[in-house]
């Protein structure tokens, strides 16, 4: 989609010239993509909402600079690829600081699914949680990279074109990512993918 | 991977969306044809399921009210600064102004010192070389100064000249 036809670059012009509605719209839209992306990047829900919070706020401050040449999403979606990237150097450099996340990974996607779903009572729930949270850990154990592409791969939003352009690579290369991705978590998921729950269509 | 671009095309579709009814036929007069890749096709279309099914992260119901404060309480911070007064202006600027006058003074001071010594050394370089040897010049000092200052002026012939 050419960056003129986007509503949500239209949007972002009118947040340019002070319309704050437009850009509670635009937060309300991208909020739960944005944290989602955090979330699965980070591990942890504070910090995936901090982050998310500072991508809103950087995208407000950049409104008097922006130009509608990409779409609106690709544009954000960047910014917040950037910051989890900047996390993430930030923890390698603070090794120290890492240590508070393991009593906090409690709240870790794997985690959450774990005893959200395994506390339910009915053996199919049970069967389903713990793929989810077998799901869950395959995905926080992939590179960086292969995990962007993968969960940027569930935004209905981007294309494939739009995917690379977040990652800042080719389309084949994006395909590519996605490919090993997906051919990972395969290999470690095959007993679990392989049960009816799984196999149809719901 | 395989490498039939049919293949290929369906692939990338069952990676974002459920496949269309007609995508589904066309997948499966495909692999009529292909039956080895079943079992493959099988698992990628369930992983397919799995990924897009994953839970949502949880979003406080504030969140849009928070960011909001949180952009326009910096954006007040920023025109702030951009406003500060004058006084602010010269409170801060004058003492590094003054640092920087009190270093370049001291600075300057301790060039034209510095210089200074060069041109003394040069001097007395300078003499040195062109002086005769010390001992040539004490040769006759004794008998230069036994020597008497000469008469002294006629005091009569500058009252005539006058």
């Amino acid at each position: 989609m050419p960056a003129n036809d986007d509503p949500d670059a239209a949007a972002m012009l009118r947040v340019k010239r002070g319309d704050v509605a437009a850009f509670t719209g635009l937060v309300d839209k991208y909020k739960q993509p944005i944290i989602n992306l955090a979330w699965r990047t980070l591990g942890d829900p504070t910090e995936a909402e901090d982050l998310a919070q500072n991508v809103f706020v950087q995208a407000y401050k950049s409104a008097q600079r922006y130009e509608a040449t990409a779409k609106f999403s690709t544009w954000l979606f960047t910014i917040a690829r950037n910051l989890c990237l900047n996390e993430i150097r930030r923890r390698s450099r603070h090794p120290a600081e890492s240590l508070d996340q393991t009593h906090e990974d409690s709240e870790s996607p794997v985690h959450q699914v774990e005893t959200k779903d395994l506390a339910s009572s009915p053996p199919d729930q049970l069967l389903r949680g713990e793929l989810e949270a077998k799901v869950e850990a395959a995905i926080q154990e992939l590179p960086e990279n292969q995990r962007t592409a993968l969960l940027l791969c569930r935004e209905e939003e981007l294309s494939y074109e739009e995917i690379a352009k977040v990652l800042g690579c080719s389309l084949s290369a994006t395909k590519s990512l996605i490919h090993r991705g997906r051919e990972t978590l395969k290999q470690k998921l095959k007993p679990y993918l392989r049960t009816g729950d799984w196999s149809e269509e719901e | 991977m395989n490498a039939d671009p049919k293949v290929t095309r369906l692939r990338e579709i069952a990676w974002r969306r459920p496949l269309t009814g007609a995508e589904q036929a066309e997948l499966r007069a495909w692999l009529a044809a292909h039956p080895e890749a079943r079992d493959e096709w099988e698992l990628e279309l369930a992983l397919s399921r799995v990924v897009k099914k994953l839970p949502d992260a949880a979003v406080p119901s504030n969140f849009t009210a928070r960011v909001l404060a949180e952009a326009q309480r910096r954006d007040a911070a920023q025109a702030r600064g951009r406003r500060r007064t004058p006084a602010w202006w010269w409170r801060t600027f004058l003492p590094r102004a003054a640092v920087a006058a009190v270093l370049l003074v001291t600075g300057l001071s301790i060039y034209r010192a510095r210089e200074r010594g060069k041109e003394t050394l040069t001097t007395v370089r300078e003499i040195t070389r062109t002086a005769p040897p010390p001992t040539l010049a004490l040769d006759d000092y004794d008998v230069i100064a036994s020597l008497s200052t000469g008469p002294g002026a006629d005091e009569d012939l500058l009252a005539l000249m006058q």
